[in-house]
């Protein structure tokens, strides 16, 4: 069915009202948009908190700015191997295509495997999430946020199997997006929890 | 290529049952799915209305743990399994492809998917209902402390996880609606149907979809940090010896979204309106810029008002005043709205069918709900009205009108587009009259309780002094919303009845109207235009231009699918 | 409908309920008149196809738009002069006004919990923290004329501190001290309503505000040991002590 949905979308292609923006990459926007600001929402919350209790800065001292370094350097490899993929998806060599996204999906797991390193020598001290205004913030917005970094592998992996039934380089773009808005959230997070 | 040309027009394969009533991705039939399951909802939720009603009359006939969970259950369904489902995901659904003149939303299988979700969402709150420890009745604005320790305080813990499980769930349903009514509308418009020939039922629910993303999303984090507290013990919201939370922090994610999400409901409530107004008083729409603007501003003034609902709670009275002056500036575009809406009927030939009946009531509703918004809104007097009954008829007067009366309008008119049958007419004019008699026996009241400084959310007036005068009102208000519900249990047999053996409906364009969907044949197909693709020649309410005999122009004309040039394409 | 306004500044939110409430009827009923007449006149049996035009004199409707303009602004000043004079100045200041004014005050602490009003008095020497503090619960006893400073805090959920007959109304907030003010001018015995959802006996959560007499008042704080004093109800003029375990 899908598929002459499709056949009678591209015959009615002049039919349609001439827009700028093909509708996958604006739907993906849009989504994009409300994501945004669900963590905008609770990263705001959490300034607002910062901004009136004094006790946040002492319990900050006791995360590690080590471990968040080197998973910031993951991050952000990722996004270097999603830019590379979606530059040979233009050029259309789709083995490295393959290569590249498969490599940033393994920084999303590698970033989650260090995160449950971390998480859990900080219970292991003691900082579980109940135990200030620090912890509950830490835990609810790395949490959301190492969610979020698990869905982006996710549809790493998912374009990774689309690619083989079909090539679309939009899909890369899209994943690749996806992945960079992860990456960015990041880079709110980490001076907000570990370099204060 | 040429062969699915040659198909396209007999389209209609044969499917599997399951295929095409159930998992079906055709915009109609999800549409169909959200309108019936919001209608079943819309049942239990007033039943929950009648009951806990019958209680204010007669104390003790619930528990009052019984009455709260009512209270609470009744407000979150009719806003967010009844009002929503049916003006976004049903009438939305249906509508936006078919008026834009596309064959289907922009994403048919998140479109599917999206219902299913919903589907779930209020699968689990009828579970949350039932589960030990009983349903959640901490009111639908979930305020915390009450809701973040809610085994304490109410002794509902895993009612209120549930509860959020399914509001969570709700909000993701209605929110991939969304994104696919926006890019929808704005990517697969028919040729020459610019953004200005839009029909106004599509830029309200444009506008309304973008209102809801942009709103929804603090909430979402909000109920993260909410269900933490509840199930991890942290304390974003909940206050204990030494440990620093801030309830009024969750009254702000709430009203920033619950502000927006009352006009996210409202909007196409107001489509509806105009466009069943046009089509019965066969005059154009007395401005539409004005409309569609209006709309816009109160959409963007619809993000500053929230704290409006938090006047004498606990925010900076500095601040409150700020809000004041919004939230009075924000009713200067819907009394624009209003007043073109009141323009539109005049110099018309009105023909009063069932629809036009509920639309002139639905309009008069939001007169009086409009304006009982005023003495709320003036932070001086509402002082004394929060929280008070005034509040409840207020919003009752203006959620009402959109989840009933606006939308039987939009099911009187569109019924035969829907399903391809007839509707009884004077059945149809019966029903509207007593409803608008029913509706207003049991609402008006109230707002005499509002002045007389009767708290919301009371299990029973008589345990008040000062209050005790008024139980007669209360009798009253019962009487009127029993007779009410029966009235709409009555239609919705009609309803039913009609949808399976109503009389056929022959002509696509029953009440003359102008736009797209009309030139579909009823009820459209899948893929909704065949052979055929529409093309756009003019605005949407080109009534009463041409000549006495034909007194309206149709939006645009159904052509014949050009033949592929060449297959060149590459996929 | 409004119940009797029993303080000296409730006149200022009446006066905004009154302009707000009269301002809506007026505008509301010449609507509904333009909109009824607007039906009769175009209804398709009279008036069989539509005009070209909305009839010029109709089109001057639109002045309606400009009436709420200045009706919104009117209400504005109103409003938001009462909302001033009760929230937005400082309690400090006020207490400085009202000792300026050489007029008398009394200051209470009220505790929200659920489900009564926990009502902590400063005692004879009217200051908190000293061996005369008395608690009383759901019983605001205040003397007539006097200032009346309340500041509300919340033991558990939220509430909503609301005395009907004096206009006041705000929310008790866990964690955070609210300041009211209000002064009764006439002797009587008025309910205290909690209008914030606060659980399931939420509607049974009623206080009582006792105006006195000075005299009766001070007579009323002598009579120590306040423990045992747990009920002050009025029958006409006369006030009634009663001692131990009558209360709820």
């Amino acid at each position: 069915m899908d598929e002459q949905v499709r056949v009678l979308d591209e015959l009615e292609k002049e039919e349609y009202e001439s827009v700028p923006v093909p509708f996958q990459k604006l739907g993906f926007w849009v989504f994009l948009g409300g994501e945004i600001i669900i963590l905008g929402g609770i990263v705001a919350s959490a300034i607002l908190f910062r901004l009136s209790y004094p006790g946040w800065f002492k319990s900050s001292e006791h995360t590690n700015v080590v471990i968040a370094s080197i998973n910031t350097m993951v991050l952000l490899t990722g996004s270097l191997t999603a830019v590379l993929a979606h530059k040979f998806a233009t050029i259309r060599e789709w083995g490295k295509v393959q290569l590249f996204l498969g490599l940033t999906a393994l920084c999303g797991f590698t970033f989650i495997g260090i995160k449950f390193i971390e998480y859990s020598r900080e219970i292991h001290h003691g900082f579980v999430p109940s135990a200030g205004i620090f912890w509950m913030f830490y835990y609810g917005i790395t949490g959301l946020h190492g969610l979020h970094v698990l869905a982006g592998s996710l549809i790493i992996l998912g374009v990774m199997l689309f690619l083989r039934k079909k090539k679309l380089v939009e899909a890369v773009e899209n994943a690749g997006l996806y992945w960079h808005f992860v990456d960015i959230v990041w880079l709110y997070i980490f001076p907000l929890f570990y370099l204060t | 290529m040429s062969e699915a040309v040659a198909s396209a027009g007999a389209i209609h394969h044969e499917e599997s049952f399951l295929r095409k009533y159930l998992f079906s991705k055709d915009h109609k039939t999800i549409g169909k799915q959200y309108l019936i399951t919001g209608i079943a909802m819309a049942i239990l939720g007033g039943t929950l209305a009648i009951l806990f009603r019958i209680n204010l009359a007669h104390p003790g006939f619930l528990t009052n743990e019984q009455y709260y969970a009512f209270v609470t259950y009744h407000g979150a369904i009719m806003f967010f399994w009844v009002a929503m489902p049916i003006l976004l995901g049903g009438f939305g659904n249906i509508l936006i492809p078919l008026m834009i003149g596309a064959r289907d939303v922009a994403f048919p299988t998140l479109n599917m998917f999206s219902y299913w979700v919903f589907f779930v969402s209020s699968v689990i709150l009828i579970i949350s209902f039932f589960v030990p420890g009983g349903a959640f009745s901490g009111g639908w604005t979930v305020y915390p402390p009450l809701s973040a320790d809610p085994e304490r305080y109410l002794g509902a813990n895993l009612g209120t996880v549930l509860f959020l499980l399914a509001l969570a769930l709700e909000f993701a349903s209605m929110l991939m609606g969304g994104v696919n009514f926006i890019t929808t509308a704005l990517t697969m418009r028919a040729k020459g149907l610019t953004l200005m020939r839009l029909p106004i039922f599509v830029w309200m629910e444009v506008v309304a979809s973008l209102l809801f993303l942009f709103s929804v999303t603090p909430l979402i984090a909000g109920a993260v940090m909410l269900l933490l507290d509840i199930i991890l013990g942290t304390h974003f919201f909940r206050v204990e010896a030494g440990k620093v939370g801030d309830p009024v922090l969750w009254q702000h994610l709430f009203w920033f979204f619950g502000h927006p999400e009352v006009y996210v409901i409202l909007f196409p409530a107001l489509g509806i309106l105009f466009e069943v107004i046009t089509t019965y008083s066969r005059r154009p729409v007395f401005s539409y810029k004005l409309v569609v603007y209006a709309a816009i501003v109160a959409g963007i003034l619809s993000f500053l008002v929230w704290a409006h609902h938090q006047f004498v709670a606990g925010i900076n009275p500095l601040s409150a005043t700020a809000f004041s002056v919004t939230t009075i500036l924000i009713s200067i575009p819907f009394s624009m709205t209003l007043v073109v809406m009141g323009l539109t009927f005049a110099g018309g030939s009105i023909r009063f069918t069932p629809a036009m009946l509920f639309a002139i009531f639905a309009f008069l509703m939001f007169i009086i709900g409009g304006l009982s918004g005023l003495p709320l809104g003036a932070v001086g007097s509402d002082i004394y009205f929060h929280d008070t009954y005034f509040v409840v008829t207020h919003f009752h007067y203006t959620v009402f009108t959109i989840a009933v009366l606006s939308t039987i309008a939009g099911i009187c008119h569109w019924f035969p587009k829907m399903f391809g049958r007839k509707i009884n007419e004077t059945f149809g004019k019966i029903h509207a009259w007593l409803t608008f008699i029913f509706y207003n026996g049991f609402a008006f009241p109230g707002f005499f309780l509002g002045l007389a400084g009767h708290p919301r959310r009371y299990y029973s007036a008589l345990e008040f002094g000062y209050l005790q005068k008024y139980q007669w009102v209360h009798e009253l208000m019962t009487v009127s919303a029993v007779l009410l519900l029966t009235t709409q249990v009555v239609f919705l047999f009609v309803f039913f009845y009609s949808i399976f053996a109503g009389a056929e409906e022959k002509s696509p364009n029953p009440w003359k109207s102008t736009t797209l969907e009309w030139l579909a044949p009823s009820p459209p197909p899948h893929l909704n235009w065949g052979s055929f693709a529409p093309v756009v020649e003019r605005g949407p309410y080109e009534y009463a231009r041409n000549g006495k005999d034909i007194d309206y122009l149709p939006q645009g004309k159904l052509v014949k699918l050009k033949q592929p040039a060449s297959s060149g394409h590459e996929h | 409908m409004l119940p009797e306004d029993i303080s000296q500044y409730g006149y200022l939110v009446d006066r905004v309920i009154k302009l707000s409430i009269w301002g809506i009827v007026i505008v509301g009923i010449i609507s509904f008149f333009i909109v009824f007449y607007i039906l009769y006149k175009f209804r398709r049996t009279k008036n069989p196809f539509p005009l070209s035009d909305v009839p010029s004199g109709l089109k001057k409707v639109v002045v309606i738009d400009y009436v709420m303009i200045i009706f919104d602004l009117i209400l504005l000043f109103v409003s938001t002069w009462a909302w001033f004079f009760f929230f937005v100045r400082p309690v400090e200041k006020i207490k400085k006004e009202v000792q300026e004014k050489g007029e008398k005050f009394v200051e209470v602490r009220v505790i929200g919990r659920q489900f009564f009003w926990a009502v902590e008095y400063p005692g004879k020497d009217g200051v908190f923290g000293t061996y005369d503090d008395f608690k009383l619960g759901n019983l605001l006893v205040v003397p007539e004329g006097y200032n009346v400073f309340v500041k509300l805090t919340s033991g558990d959920v939220l509430h909503s501190f609301f005395i009907p007959n004096v206009r006041i109304k705000y929310d008790v907030i866990p964690g955070r001290e609210t300041h009211l003010w209000f002064k009764p001018v006439k002797v009587g015995k008025y309910e205290i309503a909690c209008a914030e959802l606060c659980g399931a006996m939420h509607y049974r959560m009623k206080g009582y505000l006792v105006v006195l007499k000075e005299q009766d008042y001070l007579k009323w704080l002598d009579s120590a040991p306040f423990s045992e004093i747990s009920f002050v109800y009025l029958e006409g003029d006369k006030i009634n002590f009663v001692r131990g375990g009558e209360m709820r």
